[in-house]
């Protein structure tokens, strides 16, 4: 029904654009796709862009380490990261523009999202086992479980709404039961008082809360029953199959650099605030705590196995697909169309570390 | 200059618009997710009339309301700056001092103040509509014709008088001019900012259909504020160059 109605859409625009602008319907017949941007480099170098889901902070420490100490180069990829934040578009848009090549994205309803608007995302790795995305609250008032949400004024930028209904609807609760309130991305109204939990990064809000000495509740949503990759590396189906040697060579640099990174976290952390992040006016220890917290995020029996950036098509198909259908995303597609585990398996080679 | 011409003209306008639009969107290559096809915003227009209107509705409130308190504190501050010296070299860098603030840098610390929700909406509307009113009745109030002023000087007129008679009819002009001016950005005001804390109205809408990928409904809103905007911009214009006729 709704498939009929869409075909009904886009052929009736067609046509009124083809009358108004008839040279350009013909000029757009000859419509090559130029998806392939990534081979513009060098003669052997192929230049990668990657859209990042906020700004560059420590969040993406591991990928400045492979860039400064030549792990992409050493791959023959020239890998160019591309800022994102509260302003900047979404990283899916990006790659579906174009813009970026590669993108990471904060949570799979994003991704789930964009391809059921018809772009095809193939999902090659993610940093975040965990989704390190949940909620503060304070100690006498706290918020740990879905229920713990229903009635309660909870603060966070405008569209987080999206993961407080999802969590309620993998609960059995009602979506919408809860008060929001668009604070962005500020903790403060939570010491205030001014809400009862913040949606935030558990990695993030509650370390900053915590250096002003408020200490605070912190749970993820995949605590609360969500549960979610975070920081998913992804492509669209075109770019992978005609660039293959290059994203797994980008694999293999990323990975390199966030062992790196994890064994030694001040290294990326030095430089998020002194090259990468320097406009950001971050603070180092700042950056190394955040960077520590993020380690356990990233590990689970899976990466212990196999390493890290890993994913598991069990897990994406079993409860994650489960969050998803619950929080009303129908006709999710197969799980080996959009999840592709060859490329990281080709980067790691058979070995489960790479440094 | 007939009403039918321009709005012949105006659809001209947009059908070229939406046309090009339709064009992009179906036949360039340009994902879903970047540009929603035309015809979806439409349909999604049609069929979910209320929730566009009560956004717009609520939008409009606030804009309204700030719009009234920004001229309202505008004419005060040009009423009392014109009556004393000393008052306008108070008021004057404070005014300025308040044009000069950023409305990102506004935003968090009026929340955090009165609280997240439509009072801050409005009382941000009055701190950044407020200027042009200050200035064009300000500069109106001090205006008038030399030879009335010296008639009401001749007469022994109480200041009270010169400001009823004198200089505020003078300042009328001045006014409408900054109605003219400040309408629109009091929309486009309380949009950004319904953007970042609203709990309602066409910014909130806009933005959260934006993170959502519900693209089709944020193009939608973004049309409706465009309308909005010119429907304001061309009816205070009129009304400016019909007070400029009456008053010259």
């Amino acid at each position: 029904m709704i498939d009929t109605r869409r075909q009904f859409l886009v052929k009736g625009s067609v046509a009124v654009g083809g009358v108004l602008v008839g040279g350009n319907l013909l000029a757009a017949c000859g419509d090559d796709d130029d998806d392939d941007s990534g081979n513009g480099g060098g003669a052997s170098t192929t230049r990668i862009n990657l859209g990042l889901n906020w700004v560059k902070d420590a969040d993406f420490a591991g990928f400045y380490v492979a860039i400064d100490r030549g792990f992409y180069a050493d791959e023959g990829v020239e890998l160019n990261l591309i800022s994102g934040g509260p302003n900047a578009p979404e990283s899916v848009q990006m790659v579906a523009s174009g813009t970026a090549n590669v993108g990471i994205s904060t949570d799979l309803l994003q991704i789930f999202d964009t391809i059921e608007k018809g772009t095809p995302l193939v999902m090659i790795g993610a940093k975040y086992q965990e989704s390190p995305a949940g909620l503060a609250s304070l100690p006498d008032n706290p918020v740990r479980t879905a229920q713990d949400m229903v009635g309660k004024k909870i603060g966070g930028p405008q569209g987080d709404q999206r993961f407080f209904d999802a969590v309620l609807a993998v609960n059995d609760l009602e979506p919408g039961d809860y008060e929001f309130v668009p604070t962005g991305f500020d903790p403060e109204p939570l010491a205030n008082g001014d809400v009862d939990a913040l949606s935030v990064f558990v990695i993030n809000q509650p370390l900053t809360l915590k250096r002003q000495g408020v200490e605070t509740v912190a749970v993820t949503y995949s605590e609360m029953g969500l549960a979610s990759y975070a920081n998913i590396l992804y492509a669209e189906r075109d770019f992978i199959n005609s660039n293959r040697d290059a994203v797994v060579g980008f694999l293999r640099g990323t990975v390199k650099g966030w062992e790196v990174q994890n064994a030694s976290p001040e290294v990326g952390a030095r430089l998020t605030v002194e090259e990468f992040g320097k406009d950001l006016g971050l603070n180092l220890e700042d950056e190394i705590e955040e960077s520590k917290a993020g380690i356990p995020l990233m590990e689970s029996d899976l990466t212990e196995e196999k390493g890290i950036f890993w994913m598991s098509a069990e897990e994406l198909g079993g409860p994650m697909y489960d969050g998803l259908r619950a929080s009303g995303r129908e006709n999710l597609p197969p799980v080996d169309e959009v999840l592709d585990l060859s490329l990281i398996e080709d980067a790691y080679g058979g070995k489960t570390s790479l440094t | 200059m007939s009403v039918l011409r321009r709005v012949g003209e105006a659809l001209f306008l947009l059908l070229i618009f939406v046309g090009g639009w339709a064009a992009w969107a179906e036949l360039g290559d340009v994902e879903e997710v970047v540009v929603p096809p035309p015809l979806d915003v439409v349909d999604d227009l049609a069929s979910n009339p209320g929730v566009y209107l009560d956004a717009l509705g609520s939008t409009a409130l606030l804009a309204t309301i700030g719009l009234a308190g920004g001229i309202a504190c505008g004419a005060t501050m040009a009423a009392l700056a014109w009556r004393s010296r000393l008052l306008s070299a108070v008021i004057s860098p404070t005014a300025v001092f308040a044009h000069a603030v950023p409305i990102v840098a506004l935003i968090p610390v009026v929340a955090r103040v009165l609280g997240f929700n439509n009072l801050t909406v409005v009382v941000i509307v009055v701190i950044m509509s407020f200027f042009p009113s200050f200035v064009f009745i300000g500069a109106g109030l001090r205006a008038v014709p030399p030879a009335s002023s010296e008639l009401f000087a001749a007469l022994g007129a109480p200041p009270r008088q010169r400001l009823f008679r004198l200089a505020i009819p003078s300042a009328v002009p001045g006014a409408v001019a900054a109605l003219r001016i400040a309408a629109t950005a009091s929309l486009i005001i309380a949009v950004v900012v319904e953007s970042i804390i609203g709990t309602a109205g066409l910014g909130k809408v806009f933005m959260e259909s934006y993170l959502n990928l519900r693209l089709e409904r944020a193009w939608g809103v973004a049309l409706l504020i465009i309308v909005l905007s010119m429907t304001v911009f061309g009816l205070t214009s009129r009304l400016e160059s019909s007070v400029a006729q009456r008053f010259r």
